[in-house]
């Protein structure tokens, strides 16, 4: 009887201002997907994107449990996937590697291979190219990537990530091409200090220190380009009273980090991309406290939230 | 030999090719005789002037047994292939013509048996 196996992996926001490529929270908002192997591919895709992505071979998550397998052990037929999906698509929320995260955790699964946090990090990371999302989808909280090696801090449980993320899609290969190949060394320098602000921030629940950590000259001038709108919604929030705000990996979506008052900076960033012309929703998020390798060390193959990810038939269900 | 009058049982027994007049030589004993070993190699590296004894714990032995393994290349590639994919060293390679044998960390043997039987589609 075919083995089913199931992975719940948080959204991701990347950057976090200064932090290009390195830094990511993990954000309570997730990718929940059940997979078995099957003769053929199928994917019953529930939930946000089911429109934007391709529901066959070429899907993410089908690729991510075959290609980083590939040479070492053995092919699997097909998937037959049933996805649940929170994680806007394109919106600079990780979805891209919460998708590679959840298809490497599920190959790795259905083989019956145990791998590890780390391992799958090291498999992911020829996919996505950096490792900052990955690091947060796979390890929740604050998460510091260096390259391969990941640096979790647990994220102080009254900062809350207030999102303004836009309708229009905003594919994130053409924002990096908006990002300078080589910076000036001032703007570096700027940038070596904030990030090194948040970690202290983070660490010591310092909120005075946020707006200032989230602060960048790297990478936001350059796709503020794209996204018009980026300013005003960023000012509004930290007037509304948000500890600081940033884009949100390679946009269109704008974080606002705030202890309270969530409500009146939800509505002053939505006023403010109206302003703009940019329609769009507000979200209020917690951080994710857990990533998906939490359910790596589970024996079971069952939902790891009981009930809540869309059933394949249960009497089919074997764990191992 | 020492250890043989010691009743300890020598394993997986590799020696390297000198180089400049020097020889590395590696083999496995059980946990449980891992401490008289050291004692008495100790002792004889003092004898023979050798440079240092080494010893290391918690690893465990895995084979890939078979008779086909002759004349059948990519055996052993894709044996070390799978380990590494799975993320476990190798700390020590012996083979014969019906075996290959990697020493790898214990607490990652169930793992690496798990994900060779899945290699080699056992």
């Amino acid at each position: 009887m075919p083995k089913i196996a199931a992975v719940r992996v948080p959204a991701s926001s990347a950057n976090l201002g200064p932090g290009f490529d390195v830094l990511a929270l993990a954000l309570d908002l997730h990718l929940e997907v059940e997979a078995r192997e099957s003769p053929k591919t199928s994917i019953a895709w529930d939930g946000e994107g089911a429109a934007e992505v391709p529901l066959t071979r070429k899907n993410l998550l089908v690729r991510s449990a075959q290609e980083p397998f590939t040479g070492w052990t053995r092919p699997l037929d097909g998937l037959e996937l049933r996805v649940r999906n929170h994680i806007p698509i394109g919106r600079g929320l990780g979805s891209s590697g919460a998708a590679i995260v959840a298809g490497i955790t599920l190959g790795a699964k259905l083989r019956g291979l145990r791998i590890s946090a780390q391992r799958i990090l090291e498999l992911a990371f020829p996919l996505e190219g950096h490792g900052d999302n990955l690091a947060a989808a796979l390890y929740g909280g604050f998460c510091i990537a260096v390259t391969e090696n990941v640096h979790r801090l647990d994220w102080p449980r009254r900062w809350r990530a207030v999102l303004f993320v836009p309708d229009d899609l905003s594919p994130t290969h053409e924002a990096r091409r908006l990002v300078p190949r080589r910076p000036a060394r001032s703007d570096a320098v700027f940038n070596l200090g904030r990030v090194a602000e948040w970690v202290l921030a983070c660490s010591q629940h310092d909120r005075a220190l946020v707006a200032s950590a989230m602060d960048d000259r790297l990478h936001q001038p350059g796709r503020a380009r794209a996204y018009p709108y980026l300013d005003d919604v960023i000012a509004a929030a930290e007037q509304a009273g948000a500890l600081g705000a940033a884009l949100s990996g390679a946009g269109g979506s704008v974080i606002a980090i705030a202890d309270r008052n969530h409500d009146r900076v939800a509505k002053a960033m939505d006023k403010a991309a109206r302003a703009r012309s940019i329609e769009g929703k507000v979200m209020r998020l917690a951080a994710a406290a857990a990533g998906a390798g939490a359910s790596l060390n589970q024996r079971g193959l069952s939902s790891p939230r009981r009930g809540s990810a869309p059933g394949l038939p249960r009497d089919s269900a074997q764990t191992r | 030999m020492p250890l043989a009058e010691a009743d300890i049982a020598a394993d997986v027994i590799v020696q390297t090719a000198s180089h400049e007049g020097v020889t590395d030589m590696s083999f496995t004993v059980s946990s449980a005789d891992g401490r008289q070993a050291k004692r008495i190699l100790d002792s004889i590296a003092k004898e023979i002037g050798a440079r240092t004894v080494l010893a290391q714990d918690g690893l465990a032995k895995v084979s890939v047994i078979g008779s086909g393994i002759r004349g059948q290349p990519g055996v052993a590639a894709n044996m070390f292939k799978t380990l590494s994919g799975l993320g476990i060293n190798i700390e020590m390679i012996s083979t014969s013509e019906v075996r290959i044998t990697c020493i790898i960390q214990a607490d990652r043997i169930k793992d690496a048996v798990a994900g060779l039987h899945e290699a080699f589609n056992l």
